[in-house]
């Protein structure tokens, strides 16, 4: 704050001066770091004739489907906290080796209590806990022993803690909750009920957030119908996924039947097609703003990450995604770690609640990928569907109900799949393509 | 009926009118620029009760109940100003504005006996004003003074450490690839080498020592306050709105002590406020320290980090007056 750049009085005769209050006087110089970027950000506007907004910026988008939320280039593999599978293994699950290269810190004072920000929440798992941080989007492992210190400090101050443990663990006790406030995981407070817990209720009028639907080559979908629908029940995020090389004017006809819509997040899951390069898809992107994220499958050897603003990501991979059987991958790239998802995990699916599915025959489904039809998009209104108790089942079951998921510490920032189970006669056994052992603490 | 009126830019209003959709409650969302987008046709011929219609439709007065008031103006910020800039006379412009803030008055003014979220007479406060207001309630605010000479200034800075701010909001000014923020900013003694010996009259006020800042979004006599330890960050020391996105301080769920929940609750009504944002800091010393109030906060940035469901709690509002 000290040192001033250039402030505006430097830009005035100082004969001039007088004339001109103090704040604007001392109003800073900021350059504008990245112009397009900030210009995407108001520029990122779509109407929506149903909220009455002429055009509106909204980025809470949460159900980022296609595209996995863990890092984005190699760099960020750190900042994402999602770190690979291999790489957890070198996770340490005690704080100690982290907390070690920090300089020794002043002890704590045992009148105090500590507190975990309320954003930070701990889980725990049958062999390690997390400490999720839904503010920032990261996680760290915490020893078990950890997260019941973490319970004592809730209604008593440090130094019933150690009383607590008999005074045989106050160094421990200590050098855990100093490696917590190391990492802005907690604070100490002589006043914690100020600091209430975050109410984990997970609220939304939207009868449906987020739809999937399926394009096989010659699928014809009544698009307009079912932007029409989806408006109507206030859905917010759409995926499309093209199962096999889409041409840039069958993706940009899609995208047109989107044009006014409550859905603020599209994402486009395609094939590589020789119209579809990226300058084309940019340009696509700056005509339908709606759509966030664009992943081209089946490249030949192109592996490549664009980001082309703050909110939209381009994605070439040489992957495959041939059909809806290509989906259901568990891994820490697709963990979701904020408010919105991991309160949504507490009580519901974290994969199927409130979405709604169109499969490449134009089956009206849970997930594409599920056996059961409840009718044809072309004769059977979606609201008639989603309404059914049938249909919303699935969407009640969390992992606190699912064998192995519920003794995991990812289980709330982990996304479900309940169409490939891990033993098709337990529906309530864990994902099939999920190669995490809790009970090791070691992905398999 | 519940009648929303706001900016065409507001994007609060959606998240409310999810929820009144939800709770299957009618409303009709006016926007200040429709009448300059949108067939749009107000009738008065007296003793005949006035007539609105817009996009077509009657808008049957009568059966309005409640209104929440947001942000209904802003004429710069709306489409038709930005295609209409380049293609008026500034002047001509300048008359038609003038002209739209007349319409969107006289349409307020036949809304007068409704339940109001934010009375039209409410919508703009006056910073001195509400310091003195904040004080009458038995919030403590810091010593504030407006000057306008330099002489005056350097003696106050010479006891202690200020700062200043704008008297009205604080605004950007553009400039080549870059702008001039006017953020709360300490007075230093090399600010003085800037200054002429007069200044136009501007608002100081002492420097308090954080602890952490308070966000209170205040509806119908419910606190619901966030903490932000922006003092974790050196940019946002002074002023959150200069804060790195990138690396956010803390922003929690906060509990005021009942007296300080009082005293907000005898301010806001005092000035006659049902809703409102509120800026506090808890200080060094111990105190709660009222700053300023806004009758039209963006409370999504208290909403969404601290899990609270305040577009519910405006929508169970506004129903609950509209029957009644
Ligand atoms: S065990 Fe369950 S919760 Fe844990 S990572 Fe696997 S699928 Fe996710």
């Amino acid at each position: 704050m000290t040192s001033r750049k250039k402030p505006f009085s430097a830009s005035l005769a100082q004969a001039d001066r007088r004339f001109h209050s103090l704040n604007l006087l001392l109003a800073d110089y900021e350059p504008i770091v990245d112009l397009a970027r900030d210009e995407a950000i108001l520029d990122n506007k779509q109407p929506s004739s149903r909220y009455g907004s002429r055009d509106y910026a909204d980025n809470r988008f949460y159900k980022n489907l296609s595209m996995p939320l863990g890092p984005v280039t190699p760099g960020e593999a750190g900042a994402g906290g999602a770190s690979e599978p291999g790489a957890s293994e070198t996770a340490p699950a005690a704080p100690e080796a982290q907390a070690a290269p920090a300089a020794p810190a002043a002890p704590l004072d045992p009148s105090k209590y500590f507190v975990l920000w309320a954003c930070c929440l701990a889980v725990d798992g049958a062999s390690r806990s997390l400490v999720c941080d839904l503010q920032r989007s990261t996680f760290t492992f915490i020893p078990n022993v950890l997260v019941e210190i973490l319970e004592l400090c809730k209604d008593r101050p440090i130094s019933a803690v150690y009383e607590h443990y008999q005074h045989q663990h106050d160094q421990q006790i200590d050098e855990y909750l100093q490696f917590l406030i190391s990492k802005e995981y907690g604070f100490l407070s002589a006043s914690p009920q100020r600091f209430p817990a975050m109410s984990l209720a997970w609220r939304s009028p939207r009868t449906i957030t987020n739809c999937v639907i399926d394009f096989a080559a010659g699928t014809e979908h009544p698009l307009a119908s079912i932007n029409e629908q989806l408006s109507t029940l206030f859905c917010q995020a759409v995926e499309l996924r093209f199962f096999y090389a889409a041409s840039l004017a069958e993706l940009s006809g899609v995208l047109e039947a989107f044009v006014d819509s409550t859905v603020r997040g599209i994402s486009v899951l395609t094939g590589a097609h020789p119209t579809v390069d990226r300058a084309a898809l940019e340009l696509l992107l700056r005509q339908h703003k709606r759509v966030k994220h664009v992943t081209v499958h089946s490249t030949a050897a192109h592996d490549e990450i664009v980001r082309v603003d703050l909110h939209t990501t381009l994605r070439f991979t040489s992957e495959q995604v041939t059909s809806e059987a290509c989906c259901g991958q568990v891994s820490p790239r697709y963990f979701n770690c904020n408010v919105e998802a991991f309160t949504e995990a507490v009580e519901h699916n974290s994969c199927l609640h409130r979405k709604v599915s169109i499969d490449a025959r134009g089956a009206i489904k849970n997930c594409p990928s599920m056996a059961h039809s409840y009718g044809q998009i072309g004769d059977t209104p979606l609201l008639q569907v989603v309404a059914q108790d049938h249909f919303q089942a699935s969407w009640k079951v969390t992992k606190d109900q699912i064998s192995v998921c519920q003794d995991c510490e990812f289980r709330y920032i982990c996304h479900d799949c309940r169409a490939y189970v891990a033993d098709p006669a337990q529906p309530l056994s864990k994902p099939a393509r999920c190669r995490y052992n809790p009970y090791q603490g070691r992905w398999e | 009926m519940i009648l929303l009126l706001s900016s065409s830019s507001d994007t609060n209003l959606d998240f409310v009118i999810e929820w009144l959709t939800f709770y299957g409650h009618p409303y009709l969302r006016l926007n200040a620029d429709d009448p300059l987008h949108d067939a749009f046709h107000l009738a008065l011929n007296p003793p005949e009760p006035p007539r609105l219609m817009v996009r077509g439709a009657e808008v049957e007065l009568s059966a309005i109940g409640a209104v929440w008031l947001r942000q209904f103006g802003n004429l710069r910020r709306s489409r038709y100003w930005f295609d209409a800039k380049n293609r008026v006379r500034p002047d001509a412009l300048e008359q038609i504005s003038r002209e739209q803030s007349i319409l969107l008055g006289g349409l307020l003014s036949l809304l007068s006996g409704k339940h109001w979220l934010t009375h039209p007479s409410r919508t703009h406060v006056n910073k001195l004003d509400m310091l003195v207001q904040a004080g009458r309630a038995g919030l403590v605010v810091p010593q504030t003074h407006v000057i306008n000479r330099k002489s005056d200034l350097r003696a106050l800075i010479e006891r202690g450490d200020y700062i200043c701010k704008s008297l009205y909001e604080p605004m950007f000014l553009k400039d080549g690839s870059g702008f001039y923020a006017m953020f709360t900013t300490k007075v230093t003694h090399e600010d003085l080498e800037l200054l002429d010996d007069e200044l136009a009259p501007s608002l100081v006020q002492r420097l308090v020592p954080k602890e952490y800042e308070l966000r209170v979004f205040y509806l119908a006599g419910q606190c619901y306050s966030m903490a932000i330890f922006s003092q974790q960050r050196a940019r946002s020391a002074l002023d959150f709105r200069n804060v790195d996105w990138t690396d956010p301080p803390r922003q929690v769920p906060y509990e005021l002590p009942p007296e300080i929940a009082e005293a907000v609750h005898r301010f806001m009504t005092g000035i006659g406020l049902n809703c409102g944002s509120l800026d506090l800091i808890k200080a060094q010393d111990g105190k709660y320290y009222f700053l300023e109030v806004n009758p039209a906060g963006q409370f999504g940035m208290v909403a969404f980090p601290c899990n609270y469901p305040l577009y519910e709690k405006i929508a169970l509002h506004l129903i609950e007056h509209d029957k009644s």
